[in-house]
Formats: structure tokens, sequence, C-alpha cells
């Protein structure tokens, strides 16, 4: 009867189990395509008048449906400290000529006054938009902030959550570029 | 003239208040079915976080595009999982919370039965 039961268990724990993603590290496979279109304000300020845009999906609004190419989406908020490191290293990517990725910053949780602030005194040197339609972050399947998504054109490919590193920045392109090139 | 208007505001008045309360309860009947997955124990309509505030959002645009409660529902869990239901799905491991008690029921009823009959 003990046998019974413990193997009854077994069973369904296993079956229990949510097989559909797949937890590689701290980077999480979602494969999900976002075809809605968000009319986002922009932050303008004076770091993005060098900006060497690339795709015109975010010129001016950012319209998920035209985003073209290898692209990474950075959820932030004015009260997160490791988004400000984060910032640091996000520049830093952005200032290699070699980089592939383009990377669009969403402002989420927030106040569009307490965001611009944030904006002003760290100068991301990619472009930024604040939420105010707040249905965003769930559309994405965000928790909290920092949360970071790898895409190829307007499919989210990875997500990673909590600080991203520098070096997770190249991991993160090198692994998306490789799951695409395997499932095209 | 004037009267025919505010009869006719009255009239719509008195139309669309429990329209808008439908809504609104509605709303707050599937924000409740939903726990919020950054707090401890709070559903979506209970939590004010950034979050809850988010999917609140959504159940309100989904309700008045007029998606059922169903469709609603399993928007959240496509993307969540089925954590997200305050109720818990009866299949894989969450059966055991609605088999178990009535296991301990029927098992608890025969023991005494069979105690009593001895």
């Amino acid at each position: 009867m003990n046998k019974i039961l413990f193997l009854a268990l077994i069973i369904i724990s296993i079956t229990s189990c949510n097989g559909n993603k797949k937890i590689d590290s701290q980077f999480i496979l979602i494969d999900k395509v976002i075809s809605k279109e968000y009319n986002l304000k922009k932050f303008e300020y004076k770091g993005l008048i060098n900006y060497r845009a690339a795709n015109e999906a975010y010129m001016e609004k950012l319209k998920f449906k035209e985003l073209k190419g290898y692209n990474i989406i950075n959820f932030w908020a004015s009260w997160c400290y490791p988004c400000i490191e984060e910032v640091v290293d996000f520049n830093e990517y952005m200032t290699l000529e070699a980089s592939d990725m383009e990377i669009i910053g969403i402002n989420i949780f927030d106040e569009y006054e307490e965001a611009k602030k944030f904006i002003l005194l760290n100068e991301p040197n990619y472009p930024n938009f604040f939420d105010e339609t707040k249905t965003i972050p769930v559309e994405f399947g965000v928790s909290g902030v920092p949360e970071t998504f790898f895409l190829y054109d307007n499919r989210i490919i990875y997500k990673y959550v909590g600080k991203l590193k520098g070096s997770n920045i190249s991991e993160g392109l090198e692994k998306t570029q490789t799951y695409v090139e395997n499932n095209n | 003239m004037w009267k025919i208007i505010i009869n006719l505001y009255l009239l719509l008045f008195i139309l669309l208040t429990p329209l808008s309360t439908l809504a609104s309860n509605k709303v707050y009947e599937i924000s409740n079915e939903l726990m919020c997955p950054v707090c401890q124990g709070q559903t979506v309509a209970e939590s004010n976080s950034g979050l809850a505030i988010s999917m609140r959002e959504v159940v309100k645009r989904q309700v008045s595009e007029g998606k059922s409660k169903k469709e609603i529902l399993n928007y959240f869990v496509n993307i969540y999982g089925d954590t997200i239901l305050a109720t818990p799905p009866a299949k894989g491991f969450g059966i055991i919370l609605y088999i178990f008690p009535v296991l301990v029921l029927v098992g608890s009823i025969l023991f005494w039965i069979r105690r009593f009959n001895k």
C-alpha cells in the first residue's frame, strides 16, 4: 500500500512539472512573438543626439511589429539601484563598433518625472521609452526590474532576470543567434 | 423641451450606471482570481504593486474588448503559468488539493464505521 502511494506521488509530481520553458542558467527561453503596437513616450535628451539608429522602428515611437534584427529590450525603474549599474554596461556595449545588437530601454512601474531624472543623471546612449499604457510588463511576462529580453525581429527569444553584466550581453546575443539559426 | 432632455439624461444615467458597475465588478472578480506574482499571498485585486496595477489594467482592457473571463484567465496562464491562478487547476500536482480532503474524509468515515461495528 505504501509503495503504491509513494509511486502515485512520484507520478503526480513528474506530470505537474512545466515542460514548456527551458531554463538555461539565468537565461530563460521564451520564443514568443510580440505583435501589438504600443505608442510609448520617448525620452528626449542631449545624450541621444548622436545615436546611430539602425532601426526605424524606434526612431520616434516604439513599434514592436517593425523591429528588425537582434535587439535587447531592458525594463528598468528609477528606484532600482541595479538598473543604474546596467546603464553603465549597456553604454559601454553600445560604443563597440562590432556590436550586432541594438538596445532599447523601457521604464515601467514608475512616475514619468522620476524616470526623466534617472535618464538625465545616467545618460544612456540608447533610446528609452516611458510605459504610459501600464500593460507592457504583462505582455512580456515581466515580474520585476531589471529584466532584459533578447529579441530577433519582433520575436522574444531569451529573458534574463536580474542585473545583466557586460559579459552577459555578448553571451545573450550568441545564445539568441544560435537559437534563431537552429529554429528558423 | 427641457423636461424631455432631463428625462432622457436620467434614463441614460439609469441605463448606463449598471453597465459600468457590471464591468468594474467583472474586472474585480477576474483580478481576484489571479495571484500577484511578486506579492505574498495577495491577489491582483488586493495588491498595489506595479505589476498588479499592470495586470489590472490588462484585465480592464480585455473586459472592455468583450473577452470572456475564461479567455482572460487563459491569457495570464499562458504568460505566467498555472501558479498565477488563485484557484489551482484540478490537474497535475494540483489534483491532490482536491482529492486529498475527500480521501481523508472517506477514510476517516470508514475507519469510524469499522471501529463502531467492532
